[in-house]
């Protein structure tokens, strides 16, 4: 077996991605949606609803009046916060913890992933992308890929630093020239086996090539591609890899991303992953984020 | 508080190792500490430390220029250069640091790989950074800058050793 159809096969060992993930996705994209009915799918999850109205009622929404049933988080909070909220709870477990062969402690995949999912949210929202629906998904899975090709990495860190060096190639490059494979594409294989829509998975696939995604799912490629950048540039949650990445210059001119938008959101991801991440440290531990995860 | 020990079951000094966030700057004159600051991309770092006050002080800024957001600015004045450093300087002479004794080292300001980076944050940080000092009379004695890797970037207070680890490598700057 080769090393891609090993890696490709490793996929199968990870949990999928709990069913209330894909269930509220599905309700939140119907034009009547029915509050009771996402209530109901959340309710169905204990732990997850304590959770849920813990972080609605954090000091990060300053409500004057606490929120008592996921119903009423729904109302305040929106449907899309909600949904992103589960989404976090869902990914945490798998991202939270250090990640062998990218050199990234427990926290690095973690703020690497929210701050890519805030930076993405808020250029589409500046931008007034069409894709805004999926920013803050894509942002964050986009790097879910490391989570299984970390080992491969670990065992292969002499070789691919040797061609990252001698060939000048890129970590995701050096990547695909020692394991058949990068961590891109090891992702939208993950969010494929999740049932995650097509659409976000190919973003995903070519969050470091956005010039070779499919026209039609271009705009939200370059979209993770330039928050990937933006969000290493800055520093949160790099490993190994560091800033190797080569930025597509025509990504950002195809947005209409300048500078100055560029350094204004640097500004506001800044304080919003702070808010998040401790936000998120009040989620109670060892509880599996209270979200049911299955092995596939 | 992290313990040191030169050989097996000898504790002979603890150090306290203070943690320098991003967009944060942190001063001290206690020898025991070592100020440290993590994943530098494109973002600066800057230590300055004066060996006859035995006053450190190191800042980790993301982005050159405050006018990109004044407010944020005022709420968070470390997360620019030029906000950032004229607040370090403020703070390093009040406590009794003088500018003719400052040792200025940096680290950081990378930038991803390809010749036409369209964003040029690490290499406009450094230059608004390198800008600033000079207008300042404060020259910078050793730097670690540019290139595709993250750094940690650590000051020594027992001696004033400025290190920087980068790739599992640490070295002296």
């Amino acid at each position: 077996m080769s090393d891609r159809e090993n890696i490709l096969a490793r996929i199968e060992t990870v949990p999928s991605l709990p069913s209330v993930v894909i269930k509220l996705r599905q309700h939140l994209n119907e034009p009547d949606v029915n509050f009771d009915t996402l209530a109901r799918m959340i309710e169905y999850d204990p732990g997850l609803t304590a959770n849920v109205l813990q972080l609605s009622n954090s000091a990060y929404f300053g409500w004057s009046k606490s929120i008592s049933t996921v119903k009423e988080a729904i109302v305040r909070l929106g449907t899309n916060r909600i949904f992103q909220m589960v989404l976090c709870m869902s990914v945490a477990p798998l991202v939270r913890k250090p990640i062998k062969g990218y050199d990234m402690d427990s926290e690095g995949l973690w703020r690497h992933s929210i701050s890519t999912a805030i930076c993405a949210e808020l250029v589409a929202a500046e931008l007034q992308l069409t894709c805004g629906g999926e920013a803050f998904t894509a942002g964050l899975l986009h790097d879910m890929g490391k989570i299984v090709l970390g080992t491969f990495v670990d065992i292969d860190d002499a070789p691919i630093k040797e061609v990252m060096l001698s060939d000048q190639l890129s970590f995701n490059e050096a990547e695909q020239m020692v394991l058949g494979i990068d961590h891109a594409e090891v992702a939208a294989a993950l969010l494929r086996a999740w049932n995650l829509p097509d659409h976000v998975a190919e973003a995903v696939r070519w969050h470091h090539q956005p010039s070779l995604a499919p026209e039609n799912q271009r705009e939200l490629a370059d979209l993770v591609h330039v928050s990937d950048i933006l969000c290493l540039d800055f520093g949160f949650g790099g490993g190994i890899d560091g800033l190797s990445y080569r930025l597509d210059k025509s990504a950002s001119e195809r947005l209409g991303l300048g500078v100055g938008i560029a350094e204004k959101v640097g500004a506001q991801v800044m304080i919003a992953v702070n808010e998040l991440d401790s936000m998120f440290s009040t989620v109670r531990e060892g509880e599996g984020n209270g979200v049911q995860h299955s092995s596939r | 508080m992290t313990l040191v020990m030169d050989r097996p079951g000898q504790v002979l000094r603890a150090k306290r190792s203070i943690c320098v966030d991003i967009s944060d700057m942190k001063m001290t004159c206690n020898r025991e500490d070592v100020l440290v600051t993590y994943s530098l991309g494109s973002c600066v770092g800057l230590t300055l430390f004066d060996p006859l006050a035995g006053i450190g002080a190191m800042i980790h800024c993301m982005l050159p220029m405050s006018k990109i957001d004044p407010e944020k600015a005022r709420l968070k004045p470390y997360m620019f250069v030029d906000t950032g450093v004229a607040a370090m300087l403020t703070d390093m002479y009040q406590a009794g640091a003088k500018r003719q004794n400052l040792i200025a080292k940096v680290a950081g300001a990378g930038s991803p790989l390809g010749r036409e980076e369209t964003f040029r944050i690490g290499q406009r940080n450094y230059t608004i950074l390198r800008k600033f000092l000079w207008k300042n009379n404060i020259l910078i004695a050793k730097e670690d800058v540019g290139g595709s890797k993250a750094r940690t970037l650590y000051l020594h207070m027992a001696d004033g050793r400025t290190t920087v680890k980068s790739e599992g490598q640490e070295v002296e700057l």
